[in-house]
């Protein structure tokens, strides 16, 4: 994980490029093989991102890639945030864009059925919601929570914070406020318990 | 390496023990490997040793004379200043040089005129720094170039606007800072970003809502903080995720006793000074940043 060696590596590439040619179907083979013994190592990504950059490879086969590394793991924040960087570069209009969150939304919701606690997929889709530009998707957001919620799927108290937490941030983007909401003071109220030590945060929400 | 630490609850802080833990490391044991592997470094390490001291308040009880020639010593013609004597010239042991005068009270001893050329000719066309001249870009370094020049009185010198204009572009989908556009948000780099905003004033461009929260969920049940989801608590965010939540004006968002409790099982209270996390080995940067957490 040492950053001038990565640096060191960069600048070397560079050199080579400009003098004769570097070999970056190598480098990015290079840097598949260190993703593979170390996913979030952000030095290897960020060169990843440099061999890329440079070898001109499309969003499309890079977004592939972080699909490969969630598959692996659901927790791979990084191949997440590289995903949420990728995702605009593979559409080329607003109705593919909007597609494409969709798509995004179902495959998300895969990883945090498989595993409610794991806060990586539900940070990708808190981010997936703020895209989102019309209220009726909103809502169908809001029941996805509400069934995960749902006394069926008998989650813990510790494993509902997560959806509770999304529920929240998506009544507020509808327009609810703790002062008419019961349903959104009482979810803030509980996520004050199953998460004592954010408690402030939680009361600055409902205060808001 | 301390033992049994698991053994003690450590509930206070141990003061004399920091203090003689720094203070022993200025002892040149040039026979060391260790004091040769850091020479790079040693003009920040002086930094972190003299804040540190300055947190316990024992000041005094550094040789201020021997480190200011020292760090004199480090100072490059073209106004930067290296690791140690006979280096080259970076952004962060000019920082770090700029920081041991200001601890000591010795700020006008500086040639501002040319350190302040210095940073302003590492600026970059997009607003981004060089941290050399071998063009290494990160979000440190707008932090360290803005940071040395605000010491300075000097902020004059250099783009203000661009340099805000790029530390933006490393604004990530969840409302935290990577080293560079299109980088993984991470606490350290979060300090950094934050704190350039907060010296240009900006901080009204950014989410702080988002990015609070964010800061906030890096503290662990330990009590601990990490510097990104899912990695292991580390005493140093001790001071990158706090101080980022206190410029944002929300550090009541994380648990406050959990997080003393944690540093303080960090310390070793046989040879003194702080680990990075609970029964592993103290250094001088780590108590520097357990103290000031």
């Amino acid at each position: 994980e040492e950053l001038l060696l990565w640096f060191h590596r960069q600048w070397t590439t560079l050199r080579l490029q400009e003098w004769h040619t570097c070999d970056w179907g190598y480098e990015l083979e290079l840097c598949t093989a260190f993703l593979k013994a170390d996913c979030r190592n952000f030095h290897c990504w960020n060169y990843r991102r440099h061999v890329t950059e440079q070898a001109r490879t499309s969003a499309k086969d890079e977004f592939a890639f972080t699909t490969k590394k969630i598959l692996e793991l659901f927790s791979n924040y990084s191949a997440w945030h590289q995903r949420s960087a990728l995702l605009p570069q593979t559409c080329t209009s607003e109705e593919e864009l909007a597609k494409a969150l969709q798509r995004e939304i179902d495959f998300v919701k895969n990883a945090f059925y498989t595993d409610a606690v794991d806060q990586s997929p539900w940070l990708y889709y808190r981010w997936l919601l703020s895209q989102l530009k019309d209220d009726v998707d909103m809502k169908q957001e809001l029941a996805t929570c509400e069934e995960l919620l749902s006394e069926d799927m008998e989650l813990t108290p510790f494993e509902s914070k997560w959806p509770t937490l999304t529920e929240v941030s998506i009544r507020k983007r509808l327009g609810e406020t703790s002062h008419e909401s019961e349903l959104l003071r009482a979810s803030l109220t509980r996520l004050a318990e199953v998460d004592p030590d954010r408690k402030n945060y939680y009361e600055y929400l409902m205060g808001k | 390496m301390a033992e049994g630490n698991g053994d003690k609850e450590l509930q206070t802080l141990l003061r004399e023990k920091h203090v003689k833990f720094i203070r022993q490391h200025d002892d040149k044991r040039e026979d060391d490997f260790a004091y040769w592997a850091v020479s790079h470094l040693r003009v920040s390490g002086y930094y972190w040793g003299l804040c540190a001291m300055a947190s316990l308040g024992a000041l005094d009880d550094m040789p201020k004379g021997s480190i200011l020639s020292f760090v004199r010593s480090c100072r490059h013609k073209s106004g930067g200043y290296g690791g140690s004597p006979g280096h080259d010239p970076h952004l962060l042991y000019t920082l770090s040089a700029v920081q041991v005068h200001a601890l000591i009270g010795a700020l006008e001893e500086l040639d501002k005129e040319s350190i302040s050329k210095y940073v302003s000719g590492l600026q970059q066309a997009d607003g981004s720094f060089f941290g050399d001249r071998w063009g290494e870009v990160d979000t440190r370094f707008s932090y360290i170039a803005l940071n040395t020049l605000a010491l300075l009185g000097r902020l004059d010198a250099v783009d203000m606007s661009k340099a805000v204009d790029f530390v933006l572009q490393c604004v990530n989908f969840d409302g935290a800072f990577g080293v560079v556009p299109g980088a993984e948000s991470h606490a350290g780099q979060t300090f950094c970003c934050v704190g350039a905003l907060a010296i240009a004033g900006k901080l009204d461009q950014i989410d702080v809502d988002l990015l609070g929260w964010w800061l906030a969920e890096r503290q662990l049940p330990s009590g601990g903080l990490n510097g990104r989801p899912q990695k292991l608590p580390d005493v140093c965010y001790s001071w990158w995720v706090l101080s980022s939540l206190g410029m944002l004006d929300r550090l009541e968002w994380i648990n406050k006793e959990k997080l003393i409790s944690f540093i303080l099982q960090c310390q070793d209270p046989d040879a003194g000074g702080i680990a990075d996390r609970p029964d592993d080995r103290a250094d001088v940067y780590h108590t520097f940043f357990g103290v000031a957490g």
